[in-house]
């Protein structure tokens, strides 16, 4: 067969089908399983980075092959590829430029797949890392496509690198209230709850005088998958205990002083209603 | 006792007490087996360890620790039933006692202190969980409930460690009538200090899975596990014996170990977290 000035062997035809067809989908048939057992045996991480490795330059190799099969010389065309890549270099910085960061952010492994991070307030869990991004699943269930570059330059908090986590619970009571008494009950709501570790021991320190509350921090421990539960049961808790309890949770209070007069303005409200519009004298009070 | 096989009739309804703490509810239609569970408050007891050298004053008779008296059914709440549907034509439910599926951190109420070259033979009572099985269908497992509700706790350091459920005992150096409760096992565990250094045991991580159960007279025994404590942070080498220990020589064998133990393992069991410095400060 001769198309133009190239005349077409069946026979290679055949072999470049055969290669294409056959060779792409063995291929990943391979990536498959090269993603399973890594996972199985290491991490989804080490995973997604062998699986791309082996495709890619299973990939290449399929095509050079192809093209050897046309006759192709590779020299010249290697050659060609060199004097391309140095123009598409000085065109592509910033993808070069996350590709590297890619290699970085691999090497020095500060996330893996799965992890829940944060980036520049966003929050979610890692779904790959590519070369040039990171794509995260945010947790109304969005995607994120982080380039690589950002990650590497900006600060990432790991929520889940660690297996278990502290929280913070700020509580703030009434200035009338007995602290100890507060306390002992902050004690028991932890000790009660089904999701707080009993090591690292959970603690209770004050934290400020408020201007409208005294603030105490009840810090407790959970594991990380179970740090949200532990966090709202323990808050609903303190809610329902103390109503029952009769212990305040105060809301901010304005109190209005007249100079040194140390009892604030007495204020009640008037229930006279305001004269008729049009009216020239108000009503007399008696 | 509740342990044993239960052949329920279609539409009967069976409701086992475990000791107060727990009680499970049984029940069978034409095709399927409803399980629920609840559970009351478990009473402490006034013992401690200053009790050892004397006979403590009973505080529960026999009696009254290994009812089962039959439980009101209809206070189940609809939602609380789990539903299952077996292969076998009429399912026989077999009740059996079982370790809980993590290690316990067992912390004495007094820190106990082993000199090198000493041992010591402690007790310690495990809460068991009830293993729920269909004997009619080679024992396939439904499901297990703990007998009591379990506090966690976290056993190694802050990078990498293992969650454990978190018991307070009494560490006796002998068994106590007046402490044997139907839901909690006692566990024989033989500490020897081959360090050059006093072992100080304020908690122990006591591998259950390797554990067996055995029963006798209603009291239930696990077989005794040998902990060797070589000195430093480093792991301690267990073995356990596979029989029940000579306080109940003859009991029956009711659960064998979820995890068996392999000759000359060793596990982390005496220390937990090294404390970071300002831990809850900041």
């Amino acid at each position: 067969m001769e198309f133009w000035n190239f005349t077409l062997d069946i026979e290679v035809l055949v072999r470049s089908s055969l290669l294409i067809f056959l060779g792409i989908p063995i291929l990943g048939l391979f990536r498959k399983w090269i993603r399973n057992f890594v996972t199985e045996k290491y991490s989804p991480h080490y995973a997604m980075l062998f699986s791309k490795i082996f495709f890619y330059i299973g990939f290449t190799m399929i095509m050079i092959l192809v093209l050897h099969e046309f006759g192709f010389s590779l020299g010249p065309l290697l050659g060609a590829a060199g004097i391309l890549g140095i123009g598409i270099s000085f065109a592509s910085q910033t993808s070069l430029s996350n590709i590297i960061s890619g290699f970085f952010l691999i090497g020095e492994k500060p996330f893996q797949v799965g992890d829940i991070v944060k980036v520049n307030d966003i929050v979610g869990a890692v779904m790959s890392i590519d070369t040039l991004s990171v794509k995260i699943r945010v947790f109304d269930n969005h995607l994120v496509r982080i380039p690589n570059e950002t990650m590497l330059k900006s600060p990432v908090t790991n929520f889940t690198r660690f297996p278990i986590r502290r929280a913070s619970i700020k509580v703030s009571v009434a200035y009338k209230e007995n602290l100890d008494r507060v306390k002992k009950l902050l004690t028991q709501i932890a000790d009660e709850n089904p999701f707080v570790l009993q090591e690292p021991a959970h603690a209770i320190h004050f934290d400020s005088f408020n201007s409208s509350s005294v603030d105490l921090v009840l810090r407790t421990w959970a594991q990380k998958e179970d740090f949200i539960s532990m966090t709202t049961s323990i808050n609903m808790e303190i809610k329902k205990r103390f109503d029952e309890e009769g212990i305040e949770i105060p809301f901010p209070h304005v109190t209005v002083y007249t100079g040194d007069v140390t009892k604030p303005f007495p204020i009640s409200m008037q229930a006279e209603a305001l004269a008729p519009a049009g009216s020239e004298t108000l009503p007399s009070k008696s | 006792m509740i342990w044993g096989d239960y052949p329920l009739e279609i539409d009967e309804v069976k409701s086992l007490s475990l000791d107060d703490v727990l009680n499970v509810h049984l029940r069978r239609n034409e095709s399927e087996i409803w399980l629920a569970f609840d559970r009351n408050r478990e009473p402490q007891l006034s013992i401690n360890d200053e009790d050892d050298g004397e006979d403590a004053g009973s505080e529960q008779s026999a009696e009254k620790v290994f009812d089962n008296t039959d439980y009101d059914v209809h206070t189940v709440e609809e939602h609380k039933w789990t539903r299952w549907r077996l292969r076998s034509k009429k399912p026989v439910l077999n009740v059996a006692p079982a370790f809980p599926n993590l290690p316990f951190v067992v912390h004495p109420e007094h820190n106990y202190q082993l000199a090198p070259g000493a041992e010591t033979r402690l007790f310690m009572r495990i809460p068991v969980a009830v293993a729920i099985s269909d004997q009619s269908d080679n024992n396939l497992k439904l499901t297990e409930i703990n007998s009591v509700e379990m506090v966690k706790t976290w056993f190694g350091t802050f990078e990498s460690g293992e969650v454990c459920y978190w018991v307070k005992t009494v560490a006796s150096l002998k068994v106590r009538p007046e402490m044997v409760r139907a839901h909690r096992c006692y566990c024989p565990v033989l500490i020897k200090n081959e360090s050059e250094d006093f072992l100080h045991i304020d908690k122990i991580c006591l591998r259950v899975e390797r554990l067996s159960i055995f029963e006798q007279d209603g009291m239930l025994w696990s077989d005794q596990m040998t902990v060797v404590h070589k000195g430093g942070d480093s792991l301690s080498d267990l073995s356990v014996e596979g029989k029940p220990p000579a306080e109940a020589a003859g009991a029956k064998l009711l659960a064998r170990p979820r995890n068996p133990a392999r000759k000359g393992f060793a596990l982390r069991t005496f220390r937990a977290l090294n404390p970071l410095p300002m831990l809850n400060a900041f």
